[in-house]
Parts: C-alpha cells; sequence; structure tokens
C-alpha cells in the first residue's frame, strides 16, 4: 500500500508538519505513518533493556502527540501508524523510505535556513537520494 | 442532586446546558493555550504517562504483598517500570526544551 511518511521530531514545532501530514493523506486516501528518530544522544551506549524502554516511550509519545494534530486537523477517520527507529538521521530516514512503498516525505522547516530534521547542507543531499527513491518531499513552514 | 430529584429537569437541564457551554469555552481556551505553547502539552503527557507508570508500580507492589503475584513476578515488573520511568526522564531532557538534535 502507498503511503506517506512524515519524519517528526516530536517538538515543539512538529505540530503544523503533522497537520500538514494528515491534509496530504486525507487528499490522496494514502496511508499515513510518523517516522521518528531517536534524538537520545548515546542511544546506543544505553543498555539493551533501556533502549527497548526509549524506544516504547517515544512511541507512546510520537503516538499521543500526532493524535492530538489529528483531532485538531479534524481528519479523524485517518488511523496513522508510528515507527520509532534509531541511527543517524538522514541515513535512517533514507533507510525507511527506501524499504517502504512511499510516495510522499513530509518534513519540517525553519525560518533560519535548516530543516527541522537537519541542517541545510546535509539536506540537499538527502532531498536528491530521496528523489532518487522516487520519493517526492515536501517540505512544511 | 439531579439523581437525588432535588433539582427537577425544569431546573438541571437549564444549568446543564449552561455548564457545558462554560466548559466548551474552558476548552477551547485551554486547547488555544496548548497550541501556543505545544512544550506544555508535551510536559503534561510526559508527566502524565510517569504518574501512570509510577500507579502501575504501587499497584504490582501492592499485589506481591498480598500475595496476588510472586515476588520474582513482582520485582520483574517493577524493574521494567523503573526502566520506563528513566526513560521517560531521559526523553523529558532531550525533548521538552525543543531542543532536540533534530
Amino acid at each position: 500500500m502507498t503511503r506517506i511518511v512524515c519524519a517528526t521530531k516530536a517538538a515543539q514545532n512538529s505540530r503544523a508538519v503533522h497537520q500538514r501530514a494528515f491534509e496530504i493523506a486525507a487528499e490522496t486516501g494514502h496511508d499515513l505513518e510518523f517516522l521518528h528518530v531517536v534524538a537520545v544522544p548515546n542511544f546506543d551506549d544505553l543498555m539493551e533493556p533501556m533502549q527497548e524502554a526509549v524506544r516504547s516511550e517515544l512511541h507512546w509519545l510520537v503516538h499521543s502527540l500526532t493524535r492530538i494534530s489529528r483531532q485538531r486537523s479534524g481528519h479523524h477517520d485517518i488511523q496513522p501508524t508510528v515507527e520509532v527507529v534509531s541511527g543517524p538521521i538522514a541515513e535512517a530516514i533514507l533507510r525507511h523510505i527506501e524499504d517502504e512503498d512511499v510516495q510522499v516525505l513530509v518534513i519540517g522547516g525553519t525560518t533560519d535556513g535548516e530543516t527541522s530534521v537537519f541542517k541545510q547542507a546535509g539536506f540537499e543531499s538527502f532531498f536528491v537520494e530521496a528523489n532518487q527513491a522516487n520519493v517526492r518531499v515536501e517540505l512544511v513552514g | 442532586m439531579r439523581t437525588e430529584g432535588v433539582l427537577f429537569p425544569e431546573v438541571w437541564a437549564p444549568l446543564d446546558e449552561l455548564y457545558e457551554e462554560v466548559m466548551a469555552d474552558s476548552r477551547k481556551e485551554l486547547d488555544s493555550h496548548f497550541q501556543a505553547h505545544p512544550e506544555l502539552e508535551t510536559a503534561m503527557f510526559l508527566q502524565a504517562r510517569a504518574d501512570a507508570i509510577s500507579a502501575e508500580r504501587s499497584a504490582i507492589a501492592e499485589a506481591a504483598l498480598r500475595g496476588i503475584v510472586s515476588g520474582d513476578t513482582a520485582e520483574h515488573l517493577s524493574s521494567e517500570l523503573a526502566y520506563r520511568l528513566a526513560a521517560l526522564d531521559l526523553i523529558s531532557e532531550n525533548y521538552n526544551d525543543g531542543e532536540a538534535s533534530h
């Protein structure tokens, strides 16, 4: 099933990105998935039970925050899924969208020239790689 | 008072309606406030989640005291929940100020 992936950092400025992802999912009728890359420093050095607990609690957090966004967007019929992965951000997102049948990647932008997930310099090569995987990248904000 | 018959339907129905309107206004105000300050929403979620896990730990300890679950099982479950609480602390430190590294 074709899907839309929204890369979210689950932070203050993520709400607009979530809402845009819901809009695109409603317009296209595709499945919606929220992808979060763990942003805990030295995550790989944590003990395995701790890594599992962090992943699990982040799943709860992202799930809850996106539920709130869904409520506000009014698209109550859309049932998004949540995926929490770890690793270098750009790599983890690219790996995920290459593995899946992804049509659109929704990602947050900021006014200071950096995307909400990584710096502009990294974004340009990321954009090229995403296009090579036939994924349209939509920058929000 | 309504269920006890102290208030007649003619009285409680409009009162109920009025309370609902006031509550709806408050909910809207609260929602606008959260939209303006999303960090509060995240903080509230993390606190609520920590409270829920702590309550679960207490319930397990109580169940162990009453002999409903074995000491080993209680210890195992409690240890898992301790990881969950520690995980929430880590998440709170790294996500709640909006300065997450990505």
